[in-house]
């Protein structure tokens, strides 16, 4: 987790012109800071590093303007910009430069203005999660305590204070794996519902058997108890219309829909729509049928027409017994020539013979190749006229007695849908046309192959043929495209046409009930489907309902938590009272709502408490002590920093020791980095000498002159700060500062005989050794020179006994060293430091 | 600076959700793939689980149908 590894600050509130650097290298950093030198400069400083506010403002403020100009250094030069800038380890383990500009102070009317910068690249706040740094809600976003916000920690409302515990309370991520499950079912396809719609509409169109098409959709029926809830309902339709019902269940709706038919005819003749066929399947020719017609010609051209006729009879020749076993020239079977028919000339024969009969197989060849095109020619004439609608080959008078008229239909049709009608005629007309067209040239092809087939030796010259058979391609495809413009045109049309004749005849649900007796096994898998995917979005919900409830259980399980979490740093503050903090309650149908809950025991050991609430019965201290595991509880959780001002100064002895060790140890060993300012030196020096070998380090704020602003002084070991303390009274001329001095001077021998004597113990391996082993009488500076002198060089002795003598007893007026004693006993002591500690 | 760790707390926050789930129910699978698949994965492993389970479902109604047929 981040760290603060160095902090500058310029121009901001007490800091001056040129910047005043921390350098943090332990984990505990505390600095001291006598009234008005700059502390709480300081810690809103860190505050505005982060947030680019100060929570003081919104805390304390009770109008706007009161904190005009209230943050760059009043005493500024002009020009000289007002900034604080860290270097921090962040979470990746790199060191990060961060940095905020002042751009624009308060003003009566505004808040200040200010720029963020990570590593030189302007940033948002919310952009700092990148370094591990994620702050907190307004107004404590920063991990900084002061006093008035210790304060505001327990004097918020309830819902305030859950605001602070937001980021450890929440359970946002939580909601993403509901909606995740929630939004499953919106990605399962819903089932198939065509039969069921239908049978929905059925109820409504057919108030006679809607209870028992109700019977039908409820539960998943059987096959047969779907077939038999549809015969009842057939059998009701024909009863009330004065039908006899048929024996089975398919003659019953057969008469349903001749009933249908019948009664809807009377009001307009839709089965003219009707088309036998929905696509105008056909294709052209393949190439080999040419290719065969192609072979035939080339025969034709090698066999000659008196060759042909001869065949059959030299085949007879060439059968016969001579001529077969014949190896030389013979007598001719026919003319009786002798030696006329030569080996030569029955060779030719054999030739002429087997030339004819390869002719044969490819005029065969050719008459099928006719026959293919003309099945071609006639398959698409019978397309072009069954892909039509049956109004096609109604004449004009049988249209006119049918009633299969436009206005008719105009009639038919609501004002919606009645502009649908022109696009639908003249796609009708234009479908005509090419269907004309195409049955023209079908016949033509006809016509031309009959033709051929009557004298197959035409082929050799197929231009007619081909030319025949050229267009027909073209006319089929401008035939599809009609039948789709058609199809189109009248897709909008039909339904309300057929609702409309539908509710004039009387009929309206009759052919659904038909068709969903016909298909009880559709309807049946239909049901089932459906009541699979109800189930499914039940348990789905449900299952939502689990995680909801889930999550609510996270919530109180992490709220019990932060409960522990603030218990355990109050009995860190202040174990074993008999009034402690016992819990956080959750206000009923306000879970974000948090009351402190105190415990009232009547003895120490918190047994048999009362529970009251917190605010109303803690004394100031308690409070205190409150907000302080409140503040540790939301950022003290583990690794991070924070920068705490002050924040025992309201505490008793008795508890100020339980947060030197309990609580700052703690905080140590979660490794949280600790910026502590203090007013109180005894509290500066306690955390140096409980925490030393390098686990704290210690700072002084010094504000000589507002002009300068304030500066820092490192002084990790107290010595060289008392020391430096020293310093300005031995110039003094007044008595009295020089009496002071002498007491200071006293106070730093004693120290570093202290610390000498610690040191050396350590060495001897006595880890225990403490500088507060040697108190009272034991601590005197009388006390410790004889322990110390076995230590020292010959010469040395002398000058902390000069010390001794000569700095006690210092009240009297005459006894007061000079400045130049004074001045030679603090350089002895500086030279005593150097040399003997180390 | 504040201490939260929002992975590491994501993290928890679910793992404390399944605890309170009972092993074996749908939600519980649920929460488990949700856990085990990539952000971008989530939606087609959770409609596996849902679509698996609607086989499940259909199988059930189907061996229902066939005992109610042989009765």
């Amino acid at each position: 987790m981040p760290r603060i590894d160095r902090l500058s600050i310029q121009g901001f509130r007490a800091f001056g012109p040129t910047p005043a650097t921390l350098y943090f290298e332990a984990p505990i950093a505390v600095i001291w800071g006598a009234n008005s030198e700059g502390k709480t400069s300081l810690a809103e400083a860190v505050e505005f590093l982060f947030t680019g506010d100060i929570a003081r403002r919104e805390l304390l403020s009770s109008a706007v303007d009161e904190f005009e100009n209230a943050l760059r250094n009043a005493h500024l030069p002009t020009g000289t910009e007002t900034y604080v800038e860290a270097a921090i380890t962040g979470s990746d383990g790199m060191t990060h430069i961060l940095r905020r500009t002042l751009l624009e102070d308060f003003t009566k009317r505004k808040v200040c203005t200010s720029k963020l910068e990570l590593d030189g690249a302007e940033i948002s706040a919310s952009d700092l999660v990148q370094i591990g740094l994620e702050l907190s809600d307004p107004p404590l976003a920063a991990p900084v305590l002061m006093q008035h916000t210790l304060g505001y920690l327990f004097s918020a409302n309830p819902k305030e204070r859950a605001s602070y515990f937001k980021s450890i309370l929440e359970v946002t991520d939580l909601d993403s794996v509901r909606e995740a499950v929630r939004s499953i079912d919106k990605d399962i396809p819903a089932p198939l519902s065509t039969l069921l719609d239908m049978v929905a509409s059925s109820k409504t169109a057919l108030p006679s058997v809607s209870a028992t098409l109700a019977s039908v959709a409820s539960g998943i029926p059987t096959i047969a108890e779907i077939e038999s809830a549809f015969s009842t309902a057939a059998n009701k339709l024909l009863s009330d219309a004065g039908e006899t019902p048929s024996a089975t269940l398919a003659d019953q709706l057969s008469q349903v829909e001749g009933m249908t038919a019948a009664k809807q005819a009377e009001t307009f003749p839709l089965h003219g729509f009707i088309r036998k066929v929905q696509t105008a399947q056909w294709t052209t020719p393949a190439d080999s049928v040419w290719a065969v017609i192609d072979d035939y010609k080339a025969k034709l051209e090698d066999v000659d027409r008196e060759t042909q006729q001869m065949t059959a009879f030299f085949q007879q020749v060439l059968k016969l017994p001579t001529v077969v076993v014949s190896t030389e020239d013979i007598d001719c079977p026919v003319c009786e020539t002798p030696a006329s028919l030569t080996q030569v000339r029955i060779q030719a024969i054999r030739n002429q013979v087997k030339d004819t009969e390869s002719f044969r197989v490819a005029e065969s060849k050719a008459r099928g190749a006719l026959g293919t095109l003309m099945t071609s020619a006639e398959n698409l004439g019978i397309t072009a006229r069954t892909v039509c609608p049956d109004f096609f080959d109604w004449d004009r008078t049988r249209r006119i007695s049918e009633g299969f008229r436009t206005d008719r239909m105009a009639l038919l049709l609501d004002e919606a849908s009645r502009p649908l009608l022109r696009p639908w005629f003249d796609s009708t007309a234009h479908f005509m046309r090419a269907q004309r067209h195409v049955r023209v040239l079908a016949a033509k092809a006809i016509d031309t192959i009959v033709g051929f087939q009557a004298d197959l030796t035409k082929l050799e010259n197929d231009d007619t043929l081909r030319a025949a058979f050229e267009p027909l391609e073209t006319a089929h495809q401008h035939f599809v495209a009609a039948i789709e413009t058609y199809k189109e045109a009248l897709e909008p049309l039909i339904q309300p046409l057929k609702d409309s004749v539908a509710e004039k005849s009387d009929t309206t649900g009759w052919a659904n009930l038909v068709t969903l007796g016909r298909n009880a096994s559709g309807l049946e898998f239909e049901l089932r489907e459906a009541a699979a995917h109800a189930l499914l979005s039940f348990e789905l919900e449900q299952a939502c309902k689990q995680v909801e409830s889930a999550k609510e259980a996270v919530l109180e399980d992490k709220f019990d938590d932060l409960a522990e979490d603030v218990r355990s740093w109050w009995n860190r503050l202040r174990p074993e009272e008999a009034a402690f903090f016992s819990g956080l309650g959750l206000r009923k149908k306000a879970q974000r709502t948090i009351d402190f809950k105190a415990g009232l025991a009547p003895s120490r050991d918190q047994k048999n408490a009362k529970l009251r609430n917190a605010i109303a019965v803690f004394s100031q201290s308690q409070m205190h002590c409150l907000g302080l595991a409140t503040f540790f509880a939301r950022t003290g959780a583990g690794g991070g920093f924070l920068l705490l001002d002050d924040p025992i100064i309201t505490f008793d002895d008795d508890y100020s020791v339980h947060f030197f060790t309990a609580v700052l140890r703690e905080l140590e060993q979660r490794n949280v980095q600790v910026i502590m300012l203090t007013y109180n030196r005894k509290t500066w020096t306690e955390i140096q000498s409980r925490y030393d070998d390098g686990r704290s380090e210690a700072f002084q704020l010094h504000l000589n002159n507002p002009t300068d602003g304030t500066t820092i002084l490192k002084s990790s070991d107290t010595l060289t700060a008392m020391l430096k303390a020293c310093e300005p009274f031995t110039t003094s001329s007044l008595l009295e500062h020089r009496k002071d001095c002498c007491q200071k001077v006293r106070d730093c021998a004693e120290r570093w005989c202290k610390e000498l004597l610690v040191q050396n113990r350590h060495k001897q391996g006595d880890d225990t050794a403490m500088l507060s082993d040697y108190t009272g009488a034991g601590g005197s500076l009388g006390s410790l020179i004889p322990l110390v002198i076995p230590y020292l060089a010959s010469d040395e002795p002398g000058k902390i006994k000069a010390i001794r003598d000569n700095t006690n007893p210092g009240n009297h007026d005459d006894d007061v060293p000079s400045k130049t004693s004074l001045k030679v006993f603090l350089g002895d002591l500086k030279a005593l430091k150097k040399n003997y500690l180390r | 600076m504040s201490c939260d760790q929002p992975e590491d707390t994501t993290v928890t926050n679910i793992e404390r959700l399944r605890g309170h789930l009972k092993d074996g129910t749908l939600a519980a699978k649920l929460v488990d793939t949700y856990r085990a698949s990539a952000p971008e994965g989530r939606p087609a492993a959770l409609k596996a689980i849902a679509e698996a389970r609607l086989a499940e479902i259909r199988a059930a109604l189907a061996r229902e149908k066939f005992t109610n047929a042989s009765d």
